[in-house]
């Protein structure tokens, strides 16, 4: 089921009736379940995952009451049922706008008239209902006290011959590796097998610039993304793949592209950049032992790859290969593909085997399936809550992906035109952009590189604009000896003008949005500035209220400065709302957020005035939350905190703390519908039932059986730990 | 590394900061309150000079160097002395001279029981609440810890005789040491105990390790010099003396009574009354064997290299075990944190300093009398380190994505009563977990450097302070 998560913005009336109000909501959260007001419990409201009401009372502007709320099914029916409630008139009626003799009707729509949706919201258990998340809860117990009264088990612990436990190991730490070769091997025949459709269609050249292009894209941003510590790097790729586009684009040739083979092309960029990624990150995750018994392996099929880019980018390789003996290739090829798959097929059949019997002897002979079907038992059926294709379907947000591949598709079939060229180009430019988001690049850690990047992209930004006054007004083509001794003059061209605008303005803009990034401060020490006894007041009543439990709650307000900064970063919150969270991340990753998974619901809202709040439910100590920002998802966060007055930067973590400490307001109320259970374990408990309601063999039974001891970390987690 | 410009001013920083005295056998620990400032600061006005600091001569030396290297006779085996201030003593100080402090951590100006979320987060709940400690707190204030070490029995009275106060302190609780070689590097469950110690860089060992995982910057304990992320924290001033906190640090004293007849009596339980078998299943709690050597494979005794990444699940030592949670090495890593970025992964790492006291095995087999360890830890951030393994890891019921337990040494099992222990083809329980470790005494100090100590008792005549 969808989640709905929004607040309720109310404005409260006057400054003097907070103090009553508060009392008010004091009665709620001292007895969250019982309270006469607003009974908060998994009886009063099933659907409910996290509730709260904070009250920010900031000096000048108007105090708001806010209640956030994270619950199953359309908002509506919640506010219904809240609305049915006629406790809430002892809160509402300091608030302006409330009904004077309210029915459940006027209440409905007085809290659907104040209620806000956020300008950007993570949930990270999307489709999870608060109902199954409970009882994952409530039968993992069971097992738990199951395994808590079997002394059998503990005694198989402790007689275990080491020797059995280090095979099993050695196997399962291999066993990424055989994933990673046949990943690697699937993206060598994939670009075999393209390569063989494109050029029997005649239009290698044209789809072979494409290829090459994304390639050295995607290269670049991830190249860049490595050495992120050399930001001037950007700048040699930047002039490589221009001049690689200009050399490229002398053919001119793109008349007879099919649809089919750009496809291909487009998916062969992807599947080569996620499985280059997918490959780095077990290379950097598994051991030094297995690393250097894998090194040989990997070597050969790095080679392998970067054979088949090589012979994308540069025609004449299998050109004459394939033209002169068609027939010998398209056996050889085939005779590969039987051969790999035959290989990797032994291969893991044998180690599947050798696995058995060294979990076995390392399990002291003992078998794991008595306790299985007792678990299985126990667990009886489930249905896991998945996105439904149809909801995957229905999501708008993926449609629209779908037209700028149609477009360059259809414009490339009608004709020869610049601007398809451009569209992909500019496709690909997002593409890299993305990824090299995503890996962290452009980062905002260090002042010094900081203003090295900036120059870098004023420069770009320049380019950008002597290129789009050029096109515009069809200014003289700038041709130099020097251009046509590299045969660069068709270098400005038509077509290549626009590719050159789409990289230079998108550069440009990318340039603008990181300059914005706030410097971290100069490493000088200075004593941070001492705070009000107010300040330090809610400061402590903030701290007292947190590390009750596993969870805990953070609400902060701060201030963005003038009009244009609240409207980019407005537009920046709706784009990354609607592409990523809420489209790539609940339907293709199920919430998990870069392997950060701590957050439990957040949500950003814009309030008038240009207060901005920021509402988490999330898991740990507040230190460790704020460093994980911080050190993992620093340059990203500081893309909405820069735009917030005051803000120090994450440069120096330590400050960018206290700004955020002194920027919090303690909750009046604060409810959650499953105490104790932190992200990580409500995916573990999930995982562990939805292998149990499967008929699974012996040695994945192991593994899922795992899940009751801690949540492993698993292999999206490590992927989105690199991404 | 540290940055070449960066000379480490070792002579001016106090000896616990290089070296946990290895060569001297015998310590006591003492705590005292003041009664009367004047005395008192006579007292340390005579006290400063005899201080001994890291090094004498600025010439770096390490740890282990200074064991083997010092000659054998006692008398050649001058004894250490050193003094640490709370927060309640430094203010003392300082308002007898009419200065004001500025800077020091919130957690130290408010106690280590100041407020209800500190005890909180370092589990002082129920047995080990402040309020039933002999000192330390807001009940039993103390204000100075004098650390007193010597090579044998007579040496270390003498000292006590020597360098102890006759007036205006109040001795609130002594506690003496036991000697180290009739502990053994052990604890007193059994264990090998302080193996893993941040390497300091700057220093000599982090020049012979230079590849270390335990190499941590400097400023992490010592404050005025750079720290895991590159930045020089904000050093604690005295009105007069802006770098006062230079060269000093963060000491953290905690007065830990071992269970360990409880602790046996548990595990043989478990165990089925196989002494061999509880043996094993308290190495698995603890996560080494009883000589050390860790539980993880590919590991030797004497490696202490090794990363949790090599045991990804637990089947040898398993997710929750003590080792782990105090240190949790690479289990965390983030893909994106480079190799040589294990300096700023070291942002969560203490200097332990600490000794048993009590009476050892032999000299009481039936565990009838109180012992323990005087649990001694050096950090510049207390916040950031100390507290922050105390809460994340040790007392987090969810660390690793573990379910309702806590650290099975440590942790006040008061709600949780389990630890897991994974393995093949399941993983295993253990419930009915007590507290095996209570809590006595407690209290944050500050172990100032060498000339801030001396300008706080004798005026600060030359004004600036430190260049």
């Amino acid at each position: 089921m969808a989640r709905s998560v929004f607040t309720v913005v109310a404005e409260i009336e006057s400054t003097e009736a907070i103090a009553d109000l508060k009392k008010e909501l004091a009665q709620i959260d001292d007895d969250l379940a019982g309270n006469p007001i607003l009974p908060l419990s998994p009886d009063a409201f099933p659907e409910l995952h996290f509730a709260s009401f904070v009250i920010f009372d900031g000096d000048t502007k108007r105090p708001r009451l806010v209640f956030e709320s994270s619950v199953d099914g359309p908002r509506d029916v919640y506010l219904r049922r809240v609305a049915e409630h006629s406790g809430i008139d002892k809160i509402y009626r300091y608030c302006n706008g409330y009904p004077d003799s309210p029915t459940p009707k006027a209440r409905f729509d007085f809290l659907k008239g104040n209620a806000k949706s956020p300008n950007l919201y993570h949930v990270s258990t999307p489709y999870r209902t608060a109902r199954s998340i409970r009882a994952d809860r409530d039968i993992r117990q069971w097992m738990d006290r199951l395994l808590s009264g079997d002394t059998d088990l503990l005694a198989r612990q402790l007689v275990r011959p080491a020797a059995g436990i280090k095979q099993y190991w050695r196997w399962e730490l291999a066993m990424p590796w055989v994933a990673a070769l046949v990943a690697v091997a699937t993206i060598t025949l994939e670009t075999l097998l393209y390569l063989s459709v494109i050029w029997s269609s005649g239009i290698a050249r044209s789809l072979l610039t494409i290829a090459g292009l994304a390639l050295v894209l995607t290269a670049g941003a991830m190249l860049a993304a490595k050495l992120r510590k050399k930001p001037w790097v950007a700048l040699p790729i930047a002039v490589v793949t221009i001049v690689l586009a200009a050399w490229l684009s002398r053919w001119n040739d793109w008349r007879g592209v099919t649809v089919w083979s750009v496809l291909a092309a487009i998916d062969m960029a992807i599947v080569g950049v996620l499985g280059s990624l997918l490959a780095g990150s077990l290379w950097r995750g598994s051991l030094p032992q297995i690393r250097a018994r894998a090194r040989h392996w990997v070597v050969a099929a790095l080679l392998i790859t970067c054979a088949a880019a090589a012979s994308l980018i540069n025609p004449d390789l299998p050109v004459s290969l394939w033209n002169n003996h068609r027939l010998s290739v398209t056996v050889a090829i085939i005779a590969l593909v039987v051969l790999l798959v035959a290989g990797f097929g032994a291969a893991l059949k044998r180690r599947r085997s050798e696995r058995i019997a060294a979990m076995r002897s390392a399990g002291g002979d003992a078998s794991v399936v008595p306790l299985w079907k007792t678990l299985k038992d126990i667990s009886g059926s489930y249905t896991p809550e998945k996105p439904s294709w149809v909801s995957r379907l229905s999501n708008w947000r993926w449609w629209l992906l779908l037209p700028s591949v149609v477009l360059a598709a259809v414009l490339l079939l009608k004709s020869a035109s610049a601007i398809a060229l451009t569209v992909l180009v500019a496709m690909f430019c997002a593409k890299a952009a993305w990824l090299a988001a995503l890996t962290g690049w452009p980062s905002a850690d260090k002042a010094r590189g900081q203003r090295t990047k900036g120059v870098a992209f004023v420069i770009a930004a320049m380019v950008a604009g002597i290129l789009l006054v050029q096109s515009l007004f069809g200014l003289q083509r700038p041709v130099t000896p020097i251009l046509q001794f590299f045969h660069l003059e068709s270098l400005f061209g038509l077509e290549t003008y626009t590719v050159l605008l789409a990289i230079a303005v998108a550069l440009g803009l990318l340039g603008l949005w990181v300059l914005r990034v706030p410097t971290s401060e100069p490493a000088a020490p200075r004593l941070p500035e001492p705070m009000s006894p107010e300040a330090e007041e809610t400061l402590r009543r903030v701290i007292d209220q947190e590390d009750h439990d596993v969870q805990n709650h953070m609400s902060l307000v701060a201030e963005v400065g003038p009009l244009w900064r609240r409207a980019v970063l407005m537009t920046f919150l709706f784009l990354l709302n609607n592409i990523f969270y809420r489209a790539v991340l609940p339907d293709a990753w199920r919430g998990k957020l870069f392997g950060l998974s701590t957050v439990h619901c957040a949500q950003w809202v814009l309030l008038d005035g240009g207060r901005f709040v920021f509402l988490s439910n999330y898991d740990h100590s507040w230190t460790s939350y704020l460093d994980d920002f911080g050190a993992h998802l620093g340059p990203g966060i500081q893309k909405i905190w820069g735009q917030c007055t005051g803000n120090p930067g994450t440069g120096n973590l330590e400050r960018f703390k206290r700004y955020v400490r002194l920027a919090m307001v303690p909750y009046s109320v604060w409810y959650r519908a499953y105490p104790g259970l932190s992200v990580r374990q409500i995916w573990n408990n999930e995982h562990l039932r939805s292998a149990l309601a499967r008929e699974i063999p012996e040695e994945e039974a192991v593994q899922a059986v795992r899940r009751l001891g801690a949540a492993p970390k698993v292999l999206p987690e490590i992927l989105h730990a690199s991404q | 590394m540290l940055p070449s410009e960066i000379v480490p001013e070792w002579a001016d920083m106090q000896g616990p900061i290089l070296s946990a005295y290895p060569h001297l056998d015998r310590a006591t620990y003492l705590l005292y309150h003041i009664t009367n400032v004047g005395d008192a600061q006579d007292w340390l006005r005579w006290l400063v000079p005899e201080l001994t600091p890291a090094l004498k001569n600025g010439r770096t030396r390490s740890s282990s160097e200074a064991a083997t290297s010092a000659p054998s006779a006692a008398a050649e085996k001058p004894p250490c002395v050193n003094v640490a201030l709370t927060y309640s003593g430094l203010t003392t100080l300082c308002r007898a001279r009419r200065w004001t402090s500025d800077g020091f951590s919130t957690a130290f100006t408010e106690r280590i029981d100041g407020s209800g979320h500190r005890q909180r987060i370092l589990g002082d709940t129920g047995r080990s609440a402040p309020s039933d400690w002999r000192w330390g707190g807001l009940h039993r204030p103390v204000d100075i810890l004098l650390m007193l070490f010597a090579p044998d029995d007579a040496a270390l009275r003498a000292a006590i005789a020597r360098y102890t106060p006759h007036s205006g302190l109040e001795l609130r609780a002594e506690v003496p040491a036991v000697p180290l070689t009739a502990m053994g590097g052990h604890e007193h469950f059994g264990f090998m105990d302080g193996m893993s110690q941040p390497i300091l860089t700057g220093s000599h060992d982090a020049e012979r390790f230079p590849e270390s995982r335990h190499l941590t910057a400097l400023g992490e304990v010592v404050l005025g010099y750079p720290n895991a992320d590159g930045v020089v924290p904000v050093v604690p001033s005295v009105t007069p003396c802006p770098t006062f906190g230079r060269n000093g640090t963060y000491l953290v004293a905690r007065q830990l009574e071992q269970h360990v007849g409880e602790f046996w009596s548990f595990f043989l339980r478990k165990a089925g009354d196989d002494a061999t078998a509880a043996e094993q299943l308290a190495a698995k709690a603890i996560g080494r064997q009883r000589d050390g050597t860790p539980l993880v494979p590919y590991t030797t005794r004497d490696d202490n290299e090794f990363g949790f990444a090599e045991d990804p699940h637990g089947y040898g030592c398993p997710m929750g075990a003590h080792i782990r949670r105090a240190n949790p090495r690479d289990t965390f890593d983030n893909e994106n944190v480079t190799r040589a970025a294990a300096l700023a992964s070291n942002r969560h790492r203490i200097l332990r300093r600490g000794r048993s006291y009590g009476s050892t095995h032999e000299q009481d087999p039936l565990n009838a009398s109180e012992r323990g360890l005087m649990f001694l830890c050096l950090n510049g951030d207390l916040e950031r380190q100390f507290e922050f393994i105390q809460q994340d890891w040790i007392n987090n019921s969810g660390f690793a994505g573990l379910l309702d337990e806590r650290d099975p040494l440590l942790g006040d099992h008061q709600r949780e009563k389990a630890f897991t222990i994974q393995g093949l083809p399941s993983p295993a329980r253990v419930s009915g977990l007590s507290r095996f470790v209570t809590v006595r005494g407690a209290e944050y100090f500050f172990l100032p450097g060498l000339s801030a100590l001396n300008r706080l008792v004798n005026g600060f005549a030359g004004g600036g302070g430190h260049a």
